[in-house]
Order: C-alpha cells, then structure tokens, then sequence
C-alpha cells in the first residue's frame, strides 16, 4: 500500500453490511452507555467483537448490547437523550437483522436505516413547528445568548460582545436563585435575525432530509437527500455537540447507499465520522485562546 | 411470513409508537418535550433546564437554601415530568432521605419547597420565572 488510489481500491472492497456493524461497534463503544452498569458490558462486548470479528453480525451479541442499553433507557428515561432510544432501537434491529440469511441483510438495514432517518426528522419537524417558540426563532436566540456551546458561533455570526455573552451567562445561571421574577438579557438586533433564521433553516432541513430519503433515495437524484443529511451535520454538530446523534444520522444514511454505485457517499460518511470528532473541540476555548479572551 | 415481517419490524413500530406516545403525553401532561424518546429536543426553551425545586430550611423564622447538590438527583427526576404527585413524592424522598442530614443539632426543622418554571420573552429579551407549587413541610426527631 503506498497510494491513495490503492487504499481508496481496498476500501471499495469492504462489504457494506460488515462496515455498517463495524460503525454500529464504534456506536456501542463510545456512545452507548452513560452510566457504570451500562458502559463496562458493553466496552467488555466491544473488546470481545475486536478478539472475535464473527461477532459483529452475531444476532445474539447485538441482542446483549441491546439488553443493556435497553436497560439504561428505561431505568433513566428521565435523563436518557433521544439518540440513546435510537441507539437501543438500532441494537434491536440488528440483533433482529442478523437472525436472517445473509441475502437478507442489506435490503433489511435499509428498511431499518431509513425508517429511524425519516422517523426521527419527521417527529423533530412536528414538535419545532408546534413549539410556540421555535418558528419565531425565540428559542434560537435564547440558545445563542445562554447556552455556552453556541457562544462562539453567536459571537463569529453577530455582532454581540462576548461580555454582554459572559453576563447572560451569569444571569442565567442565577435566575433561580434570585429574588427578582424577571431579568433583562443582553442581544442585538442582528443575533434576533441570526436566530429567526436558524429557526428556518433548521426546519426546511429537516423537512428536506425526510422527504429526499423517502421520494429521491433510491434513484439517480439521492445525491439531494446525502446532501442534505451532509449539510445538516456540519451545520448542526459543531454547535450542538451531540456526536453520538451524528454518528447515527449518518450510519442511517449510509444504509441507503448503494453498495456499489454510491461508494463515494460511503467513502464521505466515513470520513464525517471522523470529522465529527473534531466538533467535540471547545471553538469558544480555542477562538479564545487565538482571538482573546471574552 | 406475516408473522416474521412483524418480528423483522418490530424495532420500527417500537420507535414510532413510543415517539406519538411521547407527543400526545407532552400535550397532556407537563412533559418535557427534550425528554421521553419523541425527539423534541433542540425545540423549545422548555427544557428540564428550565425547570428547577428550591429547598428551603427555616429556623427561628429565618430562611436558608439548602444547596442544589443535596436534592439534584431527586430534582433531575422530577423536572422532567413536574405533576403535583411527583412534587408530593419528590418532598417524601426529601424527608426521608436528606431532611435527616440536614438536622444538625435540632430536634424540629421546617422545610419549604418551591417549583419554578422559566420562560423566554424575545420580544423584550426578558427571562420570567413563575412559581407553579410550593409546600411546606416540618421533620421532627
């Protein structure tokens, strides 16, 4: 091996089904489980899925993965993030999927990976446009004045000034514990713009990736629908840190590739998971650190 | 083979059943819509951050607020689905559990305990805090 034409030839070679499990390994080892009874079963499956490829796509292995994560789901559901339901829905799929003979298998994850990539999209889409807050992109500006994820992008995108973002924080923070019953935050203008729209953007995106997958995924134009799904995770994550929701998004849309014809679209999912780590960087630490502090 | 394509599908019916649950829940009852398996997250400034209990101790008329790290647990279960049971149960766990502790070296301590919700006014820019229960309750040795 000395080129990137040859490792991009001996990528093209992997089985997609086996590339799917193994992404869907990475999902178990790092986003899976949030608390010590949950995390150590399944970092010991991983370990056991390293010294034993087989089991991958071992039905009885993904159903004691979903056992566990189920287990997280229900005891914590007051404190469990969406993606751990999809999470635990997809172990179940696979642990259901593996069962079948092989010639089974793609077209099932397909079904699956499609079902869970609408699904989610279109349940998101239904409670931001009945949110009474979203549409009007209320949400989205008070997300950019408190939230400490979003300050740096409310800082490179308008005009507000990192002090006036430091004393919201602190506003915040406080609310509760003070006795007045209301408080003024500092914004702009211009971030309320930011904000309406982004509330925008968010929805038409969210609508789009659904109905791309649903009407255009399997035909010549599916580039609209991988497009789409691309944009909404370098749009969304770097902010939204919630990798483990990218991860699935994405092994949801590398279902619906084609294995032979949509390789490239592989090849970019693959490498979005590894751009995606770089969203768990702190852009306000960093921006800090190269353009001073707040 | 209808059977085997409901079992090959069960995982999708799961997760569509359990996200309209979740909706028409949230429509009912004060559940949080960023919690529950229905993917309202990133949707509303109604998050269970939003929603906050503050536990205060009086003595001799005087009011102290017990730090947030005593009851944290009990108040990240509750916030998410605040019904005045879960606001009688959470006190309960309270005197059983944490009231104990906080006696120090008195025999009879009352405690008062507050639920606030907060909303977003963008059209002042103003956070507004309102107080949806308040109990109080007294634990003797």
């Amino acid at each position: 091996m000395n080129s990137m034409q040859e490792y991009y030839e001996s990528f093209a070679q992997i089985d997609l089904v086996d590339l799917i499990a193994r992404f869907s390994l990475l999902l178990m080892l790092f986003y899976s489980g949030h608390y010590w009874f949950t995390e150590i079963p399944l970092s010991l499956l991983f370990i056991l899925s390293f010294i034993f490829p087989k089991l991958s796509k071992s039905s009885q292995f993904w159903f004691a993965a979903f056992s566990f994560s189920f287990f997280e789901v229900v005891f914590y559901w007051h404190s469990a993030d969406n993606h751990m339901f999809l999470i635990t829905y997809w172990f179940l799929s696979l642990a259901i999927i593996f069962t079948r003979p092989t010639v089974e298998h793609l077209p099932l994850l397909r079904t699956h990976g499609k079902t869970y990539l609408v699904g989610c999209m279109l349940f998101a889409v239904l409670w931001k446009v009945t949110a009474s807050d979203f549409a009007s992109g209320e949400f989205f500006e008070f997300t950019l004045l408190t939230d400490k994820r979003f300050f740096y992008f409310a800082r490179v995108l308008t005009d507000i000034s990192g002090a006036n973002l430091l004393a919201n924080q602190v506003l915040f923070a406080d609310f509760f514990l003070t006795p007045e019953s209301t408080v003024k935050l500092f914004s702009t203008p211009t971030l309320e713009r930011v904000a309406a729209f982004m509330a925008t953007f968010t929805i038409l995106i969210e609508l789009l990736i659904p109905l791309a997958f649903l009407f255009l995924g399997n035909g010549r134009r599916n580039w609209i629908a991988h497009m789409a799904l691309v944009t909404f995770v370098l749009a969304t994550y770097p902010a939204a840190s919630v990798i483990g929701f990218a991860w699935l998004l994405i092994l949801f849309a590398m279902t619906q590739c084609h294995p032979q014809r949509d390789r490239k679209w592989v090849a970019l999912y693959c490498l979005l998971y590894v751009v995606t780590q770089a969203f768990r960087l702190r852009y306000g630490e960093i921006g800090d650190t190269f353009l001073g502090g707040l | 083979m209808r059977q085997q394509a409901i079992v090959n599908h069960l995982p999708l019916f799961i997760m569509v059943l359990i996200a309209m649950s979740q909706f028409v829940i949230a429509q009912k009852l004060p559940l949080s819509p960023w919690k529950g398996g229905g993917f309202g997250m990133f949707s509303t400034v109604d998050s269970p951050q939003a929603r906050r209990v503050l536990v205060f101790a009086e003595d001799n008329g005087k009011k102290t607020r017990i730090p947030y790290s005593v009851y944290k647990e009990l108040n990240q279960n509750f916030r998410i689905l605040p019904t005045r049971e879960r606001f009688n149960d959470l006190i309960d766990r309270f005197m059983a559990n944490q009231a104990p502790l906080l006696m120090k070296d008195k025999t009879e301590r009352k405690f008062t305990f507050e639920y606030w919700k907060m909303e977003f006014n963008a059209r002042n820019d103003q956070l507004i805090k309102g107080l949806i229960f308040v109990e109080s309750r007294t634990f003797s040795r």
